[in-house]
């Protein structure tokens, strides 16, 4: 049989299909379905890369960029162990999967890979930075960051490299029982504040204020002899609450003291 | 109504209003086979170089499936750009199974050569035969893609528009693929001799 006899019998051989096996058209709703389910699946996973920019906007906002020389040997080892890997990951990840479900809308292939991404990019900072402002950020690198066994939140993270006295590194909150100042750590463990009148005068004024604080010292038998503190202001970026080192650095008096204080030496270089 | 003045009125259908019909009633769906069987054909020929008894077997597959998804045809698509559509994804997943059954030179016919040769500026100046040979055994070591785009763009004389919409990528990505894919076969013809004005 040539070609063109086949090309006859096409219709009949389709048509007798058709019927024989009983074939319908698949209904509309099923169609209908299928579209609306990657849109709902686009939708949602740009409400969470939002969600992910939002963590690793609260994360990023909270690393204090000011104070690496204390706990780093350099910039570059600070910036690989505070990078927020999961956050910046699972945002990625969102952004291409979105593009994704929307490739497979029915003229969602139109629109170039370029354009289409920048969209989504910027909807999910938008969107991320609406749950920042509403406190999910934190919410999300808190709670659900410390149940992700790789990953350690950023408050966690911060409390385990400052928790540190034996380093020279303390934070948590100042307290005066009447006789003297202590420092109580996120675990409630209570440290003894020694104290001169060498410490420069913020230093000062943040040990009678009290609060939050972080202190940069020497683990001694009596306690925590202070070098050093440091206002905690929830975010690495100076500000007028918090005058840089450079300001501070001829008013502290205590270097001599301090000499063997890895972090305070570091600090103050 | 006697079957020649039934197919005389069903010629002037479009083919939306056929698609309408063939849901109402799968007679109908045969005046769309009948409407578009040579075309697929010919074009999955051009992409698979298939022999005629396999690409009867695609064929067989390509209208099925499209009746089956008569529903999912978006009428703001043109009916043409949906079904090469179907027949280009099943051609070419058949074509992705079955390499080793080709021979290449199916890929292009006498009129095809014609039209390729001039379109990419190739120089004739060789025997037809053997420049038919070296071109479709050229365009059949291209990657898929711009098999598919090259065939569409100068021998189906698609739009970019109407690519994009077979293909499923936008028209930008078309017009960079089909300028690779020029790019390409003329350094592949290069290679073999084959020389094209500049």
């Amino acid at each position: 049989m040539n070609n063109k006899q086949v090309q006859n019998n096409i219709e009949t051989k389709i048509l007798e299909q058709i019927q024989n096996q009983s074939i319908k058209p698949k209904s509309k709703w099923e169609f209908s379905l299928i579209n609306i389910s990657f849109w709902v699946m686009g939708i949602l996973t740009v409400l969470l890369g939002a969600m992910t920019f939002s963590a690793s906007s609260y994360f990023v906002k909270n690393i204090r960029w000011d104070l690496y020389k204390a706990t780093h040997p350099n910039f570059l080892t600070f910036l690989l162990e505070f990078t927020p890997y999961l956050w910046i990951g699972l945002f990625i990840f969102f952004i291409i999967f979105t593009y994704y479900f929307f490739n497979k809308t029915s003229r969602g292939y139109k629109y170039d890979l370029k354009l289409v991404a920048g969209i989504i990019f910027g909807l999910s900072i938008i969107l991320g930075q609406v749950a920042s402002g509403l406190g999910l950020g934190q919410l999300i690198d808190d709670k659900i960051g410390s149940k992700i066994p790789f990953h350690r939140g950023i408050r966690i993270h911060n409390y385990q490299i400052w928790n540190n006295p034996e380093q020279g590194l303390l934070m948590g909150e100042i307290q005066f029982d009447g006789a003297q100042y202590i420092l109580i750590d996120n675990n409630n463990d209570k440290h003894l504040l020694i104290t001169t009148n060498g410490l420069d005068p913020l230093s000062w004024d943040l040990l009678r204020n009290g609060g939050s604080v972080r202190l940069v010292g020497n683990q001694v038998k009596s306690g925590f002899d202070v070098c050093l503190i440091l206002p905690e202001i929830g975010n690495g970026m100076q500000n007028k609450n918090n005058p840089n080192l450079d300001e501070r650095k001829s008013r502290i008096n205590r270097s001599i003291e301090c000499e063997g204080v890895k972090p305070f030496r570091r600090l103050l270089d | 109504m006697t079957e020649n003045s039934l197919i005389e009125k069903m010629s002037s259908k479009t083919d939306t209003e056929l698609v309408i019909l063939s849901l109402e009633d799968n007679k109908y769906f045969s005046f769309l086979i009948t409407r578009y069987k040579q075309k697929i054909n010919k074009y999955i020929k051009r992409i698979t170089a298939f022999s005629d008894d396999r690409i009867e077997d695609i064929l067989q597959e390509v209208f099925i499936k499209t009746y089956l998804n008569l529903n999912g045809f978006n009428k703001d698509l043109s009916f043409s750009a949906w079904i090469y559509r179907i027949a280009h994804n099943e051609a070419v997943s058949f074509y992705r199974k079955n390499k080793k059954h080709i021979d290449a030179v199916n890929l292009i016919d006498d009129e095809d050569l014609e039209i390729f040769a001039s379109e990419t500026d190739i120089e004739k100046e060789f025997d037809s035969n053997q420049l038919k040979n070296i071109l479709a055994e050229t365009i059949n070591e291209l990657s898929e893609k711009y098999k598919s785009v090259l065939v569409l763009k100068f021998i189906e004389g698609r739009s970019y528009d109407e690519i994009s919409d077979i293909l499923q990528k936008p028209p930008g990505t078309i017009a960079t693929w089909i300028n690779r894919a020029k790019k390409d076969l003329r350094k592949k013809l290069d290679k073999k001799g084959i020389k094209h004005y500049e």
